[in-house]
């Protein structure tokens, strides 16, 4: 029999050989952008808004509809500003509430969180979507509205502002669905308008909103953008409960 | 096999579950306890809807929230109230169901056929379906979770708001799915399960009260349920499960363990069972 002593690692030197093994056998997770096209390529874009076409429909209304009202707004206040930095989101805005709402109402929200395809990779997806499209038609929107305002401020600067304005609500409204139940849905849209409410009750804060130079906006935007990646990011990788709203009835 | 180690729930301060460990294997197994007893709870952490508090669920050995995808791929699930889009048909719905579950159109196309006969949709399969019946959802529900050919089927109160008659056609419908896989079925309707169910799961103050097959739960009542003409005082210790109606009138279905004056012994049904386990004020 053999008496001799086998050497035993310290405890540092068992971690580092674990964690050289996990290394090796876990291959990395994939970035979240490739994920995401990994999702869209599976399900195709009819699936990704299917059921959503009506509440699409009703969003381009509402939004063509805040025109007039904006348009009104400027005319009261004096200044596009404070209009541009309500409304600019509106679109946005309206497409997340009213799919979101569809979905619970429809009882479909839980129910996909079973299915083989993420939801939280689906829903992200079309944030993506509603985002692009509100992107897409800021620029006519602007446009529009420069033409109808007497090209009273560059159409740069309104677009800077429109899309710094986008790009925080969207980051607001990711941030905000850590928040459990319908708070997490409403907090945002709450929030934007009592912000938005601001500079249109108060001429000070509007006169402070339209002195704001153009690479300012530039810069809250880029600042919104990457707020809102990184949330985006978040919200599809965090454990979270499908069925919370269960807990919450 | 799916495996559920001492799982508790918690909302809050509110114990949902408490130590719950169970074992399924392929078979149907019937969730049966009154609303409120933690059923619901339990289905949607084993559809990873919620997680556990404590414990973990377990298919074939890994975690099924670590397994992801995976899970739900080899999951069918009807919940309590099926969620559809009333303007579509059901072949289009389940056409969407199929992309979510990642099944390949064509494929999908042959499955979508063969389960709309199985649920007798076939004739209506391209008719919209807010003129539906709540039992013509339900088959539609039972299709969809159905689609993937699941390993685990699990459905959530299946035939509340459905008539006999369509309780009766779910429930062979059922039957006739359960094949090699584990079907889990939540009630409170005990003839939901009774004649399908090979397993019967519990819950009592919020923890697991017995997983066992019909047989057995209803023999732990043996020689302890008589009937009594009805209008028949109750003495201490005789407890009131039903009234109904025997051969000869009106009859009390009583459970004591002492057989009393004019009483005929009665073989107990499950939901004998199911009112003494949960008979109210039980010590």
């Amino acid at each position: 029999m053999c008496n001799q002593k086998i050497p035993m690692p310290t405890e540092a030197e068992k971690q580092r050989a674990i964690a050289r093994i996990l290394d090796v056998s876990l291959s990395p997770r994939p970035s979240l952008g490739r994920e995401l096209l990994e999702t869209l390529r599976a399900v195709g874009v009819p699936v990704l808004f299917f059921g959503t076409w009506d509440c699409l429909a009703l969003s381009l209304l509402i939004w063509a509809l805040s025109l007039l009202p904006a348009l009104v707004l400027a005319g009261s206040t004096g200044s596009l500003a404070p209009a541009l930095f309500l409304f600019s989101p509106l679109l946005y805005a309206a497409l997340s509430l009213l799919t979101g709402w569809k979905d619970l109402q429809t009882g479909l929200w839980e129910w996909t969180w079973t299915f083989r395809v993420s939801a939280r990779m689906v829903a992200a997806l079309r944030m993506l979507g509603f985002g692009g499209v509100s992107v897409l038609l800021c620029v006519p929107a602007n446009w529009a509205l420069w033409l109808l305002t007497g090209q009273e401020r560059s159409f740069g600067w309104m677009l800077a502002l429109s899309l710094a304005s986008l790009f925080l609500y969207g980051a607001l409204s990711l941030l905000c669905q850590r928040l459990r139940g319908p708070a997490g849905w409403l907090a945002a849209p709450v929030c934007w308008v009592l912000l938005g409410l601001v500079p249109l009750i108060w001429p000070r804060a509007a006169e402070w909103l339209t002195a704001v130079p153009t690479v300012v906006f530039c810069l809250l935007a880029a600042a919104g953008i990457t707020m809102y990646l990184l949330e985006l990011r978040r919200f599809c990788r965090r454990p979270m409960e499908g069925g919370v709203s269960y807990a919450f009835r | 096999m799916l495996s559920v180690e001492h799982v508790t729930k918690k909302y809050g301060q509110f114990t949902a579950l408490e130590d719950i460990s169970l074992t399924f294997t392929p078979g149907v197994y019937g969730l049966l306890a009154p609303n409120g007893a933690g059923k619901t709870t339990l289905i949607k952490m084993l559809t990873t809807l919620l997680f556990p508090t404590r414990g973990q669920i377990l298919w074939e050995g890994e975690d099924i929230q670590a397994l992801g995808a995976e899970y739900r791929g080899l999951l069918g699930y009807l919940p309590q109230q099926f969620g559809y889009y009333p303007n579509y048909t059901p072949r289009h719905f389940l056409r969407y169901a199929a992309a979510l579950q990642c099944i390949p159109r064509r494929e999908a196309d042959g499955r979508i056929d063969q389960l709309l006969e199985t649920v007798g949709l076939r004739d209506i399969a391209d008719k919209k379906m807010k003129k539906f019946s709540g039992g013509m959802l339900q088959r539609v529900g039972i299709a969809v979770a159905m689609l993937n050919d699941p390993q685990l089927l699990i459905l959530d109160e299946p035939t509340a708001g459905l008539d006999p008659r369509e309780r009766v056609r779910f429930r062979n419908l059922i039957h006739a799915l359960s094949g090699e896989r584990i079907v889990i079925l939540s009630t409170h309707i005990v003839s939901d399960i009774e004649t399908i169910a090979g397993q019967i799961i519990m819950f009592r103050d919020h923890r697991l009260y017995c997983c066992d097959s019909p047989a057995h739960i209803c023999a732990q009542f043996q020689g302890q349920v008589f009937q009594l003409p009805a209008g028949t005082s109750l003495a201490p210790g005789q407890f009131l499960l039903s009234e109904g109606q025997g051969a000869d009138g009106p009859v009390l279905r009583v459970l004591c363990e002492m057989p009393p004056v004019n009483g005929t012994p009665v073989t107990p049904g499950l939901e004998d069972a199911f009112l003494a386990i949960y008979r109210e004020g039980q010590p």
